[in-house]
């Protein structure tokens, strides 16, 4: 045991686990320590991970190389895309709902009045730390890299390094946005090919965590990308007079998305005189002069623009954890090979998120990192903790996101979403249409039953969100129920600032409510949660009664 | 440290009463440099407007082709236009060469003391280029951190230019003074700022730069001039180690690891030409 000395702690009596601190000036980490699990990366699927094993009485260390805990991925993604919204709502609904009267103008407004990334990253620390401080892990700011199958060394600033040894190894680092070429300045007549498209020089050219940190405002900007990031980021950004065009490899927007919500989404964008060029590929961008900066299409077509954010190529972070002293085998991009689920070819290095997924959501990330650690303790000798004797995760809510707040909570994923492709193919809107919902009201199936409701919405709130441009002004609830016995299966929400509504779906998945819950409870008709009483009451109407 | 006279301090003082009177005339801002703040930060402006501007200022223009055709900028290729130039190396790399060709230690006017400016500014220049550098590397605030880095010790020179304009005393060394601009700098700078009508983010770093820990809104921007500024010296005066920048508590709190900071050396070689292309 290599252990600081650390007081004990209430955990199975099997498997008796100090506490571990946060390492410090009266309690430094030795320079060789052991674990039972060690988590590389503290984003959604890490800190799940870390979690959920140091509540069930494992000795865990969890490791982040960036400066703050939480995931860059994620505090720049949703995190950052929420605050950047309300901080624009809160000017709109200022401004007395008329968006003329922002006092944010494009070339005038310095991107630090609207989100100061300094904050929301300090302050997303803060709360990711409160979290982890409940439990018994053992947190080190340090870049890991593999020595062997077992064992990592760590460095770390301005203090010795570490070597950590540990039973299994979970790999949760994440992706970053691809520079496609680092090494060549593209100029005006180097010729385009498909390997050597852009630089990202966070001048002209921005990835997903750049673009949050330019100086003024673009009057003109080009997104390139059609996930849920990018349509964000339009959105919010078009609401404040920037010119957008929106650049989409497929057909429509958001492709693993459902058809409603890309629907909505497109309708907004286009009100707003965003542009939208779908099935559209960039092949090369450049600049020569201030305030031109240039897209090259894969038709031909030449836009030219004032700043472009790229949100999509995006490439797993193996390439610092030295793989190569282990047996892990990585496909061609760079995302880690499995042999099953979570599990690498390696018996003890499982890989979770973005390393083996490069379109994981976070949610999804948050759900592997529980299930993988389930898949180890189930897999060891060890006997299983209270927390995590097959607890079912189907609650969760997954493909919750911030702008505006949208989740699936149950499993009705299939009744709602698209399938994903496990490989990349063409999209196709009419491909897409085929999976798309079919939720207007309408029994799925003989056992499940939809009901659906509007949110109800004060008319300022609405003034001020469909100024905005927002995908859902109004917003929508699909409430899904067993047939014969009025169970609650699942809920589909969508409506900006919905979050309660979100968690009440939750709690009817854990509590088992049935439709007559939700119309007995006393749901207050003037506001977002009413909407679950009139979505029970729409089943009953369907069903007859 | 050197001990002030008591002529020395009557001349702080004097400077100070000269500021509550508001009698302190800080130098403009050249009118060329603020009309190329203007032209980057205005997306309608063309980039014929930028050449035709630096083009009405001949000495200008033969400093920036100069530069340009520099092997900080053009290793292998002889630039004969300016549109070439433009071409080449993009109007915002030629706007940064211009506000720092514009903007350069010859506004300020301190008899005797030219070189000690020209040292200053050749810091100024060399925290500007390092200060970017690490900018990239954090992947933030890139496009401010020319400006600031450039400007983080403005308040300096224009400190030593106000003294000796209402210095009287022939008794005040050559050190006293300068010893006073420095005490001075971090207030003029701010005063400039604010004169020049920067972005709000070149005020704070100004007034930061060497308490980046206390900066209010923007400290990693902070930090990242404040160790641009310790590579800067490294680089020109060779009195910091390179174990001195591996304990930089600056590049310590931007996450800096040893790999990364070895990682930024490699671009000194880089850094070093474009100063001395941009210093001739």
């Amino acid at each position: 045991m290599t252990y600081p000395d650390t007081p004990q702690t209430n955990t199975p009596e099997s498997n008796p686990v100090p506490v571990i601190l946060e390492h410090d000036q009266e309690n430094p980490l030795q320079e060789m320590t052991e674990v039972d699990i060690a988590v590389i990366g503290s984003g959604p699927a890490g800190q799940s991970a870390a979690l959920h094993a140091a509540f069930s009485g494992k000795r865990v260390a969890l490791i982040e190389r960036a400066k703050y805990f939480g995931g860059t991925s994620e505090v720049f993604g949703s995190i950052a895309s929420r605050r950047l919204y309300q901080n624009v709502l809160q000017k709109v609904t200022s401004a007395s709902l008329i968006p003329a009267c922002l006092a944010a103008r494009p070339g005038e407004t310095e991107m630090r009045a609207l989100i100061n990334m300094e904050e929301v990253l300090e302050s997303e620390h803060e709360r990711v730390l409160q979290r982890l401080t409940h439990t018994n892990l053992l947190r080190i700011h340090g870049h890991a890299r593999f020595k062997d199958n077992n064992t990592l060394s760590i460095s770390r600033i301005q203090q010795p390094p570490l070597t950590l040894k540990a039973q299994q190894i979970i790999l949760a680092c994440g992706a970053h946005a691809v520079d496609q070429n680092p090494k060549n300045h593209i100029v005006k007549d180097q010729p385009s090919t498909n390997e050597n498209r852009w630089v990202i020089d966070h001048e002209h050219c921005f990835d997903h965590e750049s673009f949050l940190s330019i100086l003024y405002l673009p009057k003109k900007l080009v997104i390139v990308g059609n996930n849920i990031k990018a349509c964000e980021t339009a959105s919010v950004l078009q609401t404040l007079g920037v010119s957008v065009t929106l650049i989409s490899h497929s057909l429509a927007p958001m492709p693993d998305q459902s058809k409603e919500l890309q629907d909505q989404f497109l309708s907004h964008f286009l009100s707003q005189n965003g542009y939208w060029i779908p099935e559209n590929q960039v092949t090369r961008i450049y600049w020569e002069s201030v305030g031109n900066t240039f897209c090259e299409l894969s038709d031909g077509t030449l836009i030219e623009t004032e700043k472009v954010f790229i949100f999509e190529q995006t490439i797993p972070n193996t390439q610092a954890l030295n793989v190569e002293d282990t047996d892990l085998k990585m496909d061609d991009n760079n995302t880690v090979r499995l042999a099953t689920t979570y599990q690498t070819q390696v018996d003890n290095i499982y890989a979770i998120g973005r390393l083996t997924d490069i379109n994981c959501s976070p949610e999804e990330a948050s759900v592997q990192g529980r299930e993988v650690i389930d898949t180890i303790l189930q897999a060891s000798t060890l006997p299983l903790s209270k927390q995590q004797q097959g607890k079912p995760n189907h609650w969760i809510p997954t493909r919750f996101y911030g702008f505006p707040e949208m989740a699936y909570v149950g499993e009705i994923a299939p009744y709602v979403l698209p399938q994903r492709p496990t490989t990349h193919i063409e999209e196709s809107y009419d491909d897409a249409l085929l999976d798309a919902p079919q939720i207007n009201n309408s029994q799925v199936n003989n056992s499940i039953v939809i009901g659906r409701s509007q949110l109800y919405r004060t008319l300022e709130q609405q003034a001020v969100w469909n100024n905005m441009g927002i995908m859902s002004a109004t917003g929508t609830l699909s409430l899904f129920a067993d047939t014969e016995t009025d169970a609650i299966i699942g809920a589909f929400i969508i409506g900006t600032g919905a979050c309660e509504l979100i968690e009440i779906a939750r709690m009817a998945l854990t509590h088992h409510y049935t439709l007559e819950d939700f119309i007995h409870s006393p749901m207050s008709s003037s506001t977002d949660t009413y909407a679950y009483t009139a979505a029970a009451l729409n089943i009953l109407q369907q069903k007859g009664c | 440290m050197v001990e002030l006279s008591n002529a020395a301090l009557e001349l702080a003082q004097n400077l100070k009463a000269h500021a509550a009177r508001g009698e302190l005339n800080v130098p403009m801002l050249p009118a060329v440099a603020s009309r190329v703040i203007q032209i980057t930060q205005d997306a309608t402006s063309t980039a014929d407007e930028l050449a035709e501007l630096i083009q009405s200022d001949q000495a200008l223009a033969m400093h920036v082709m100069r530069i340009a055709n520099s092997a900080a900028y053009s290793p292998n290729i002889t630039l004969v236009s300016f549109q070439q130039a433009i071409t080449r190396l993009g109007m915002n790399l030629i706007s940064e060469i211009a506000l720092a060709a514009s903007v350069s230690g010859k506004m300020f006017k301190a008899a005797g003391f030219e070189k000690d400016i020209d040292h200053i500014w050749k810091h100024a220049l060399g925290t500007a280029l390092w200060s970017k550098e690490i900018a990239k590397s954090c992947k933030r605030d890139v496009e401010a951190t020319f400006l600031c880095g450039l400007l983080h010790s403005i308040g300096t020179p224009v400190s030593l230019q106000l003294l000796c304009d209402i210095n009287t005393e022939s008794s005040i060394t050559h050190d006293e003074i300068l010893n006073l601009s420095q005490k001075f700098s971090r207030a003029m700078g701010k005063r400039v700022a604010i004169a020049w009508d920067m972005p709000e983010i070149v005020g704070e770093v100004i007034a930061f730069t060497n308490l980046w820990p206390e900066a209010p809104t923007a400290k990693d921007q902070t930090a990242a001039v404040s160790a641009g500024a310790l590579l800067s010296r490294w680089q020109i005066t060779q009195q910091i180690s390179e174990e001195e920048l591996l304990q930089s508590d600056a590049l310590a709190f931007l996450n800096f690891y040893e790999d990364d900071i070895h990682a930024l050396l490699e671009h000194s070689s880089i850094v070093h030409n474009t100063l001395e292309a941009m210093t001739v």
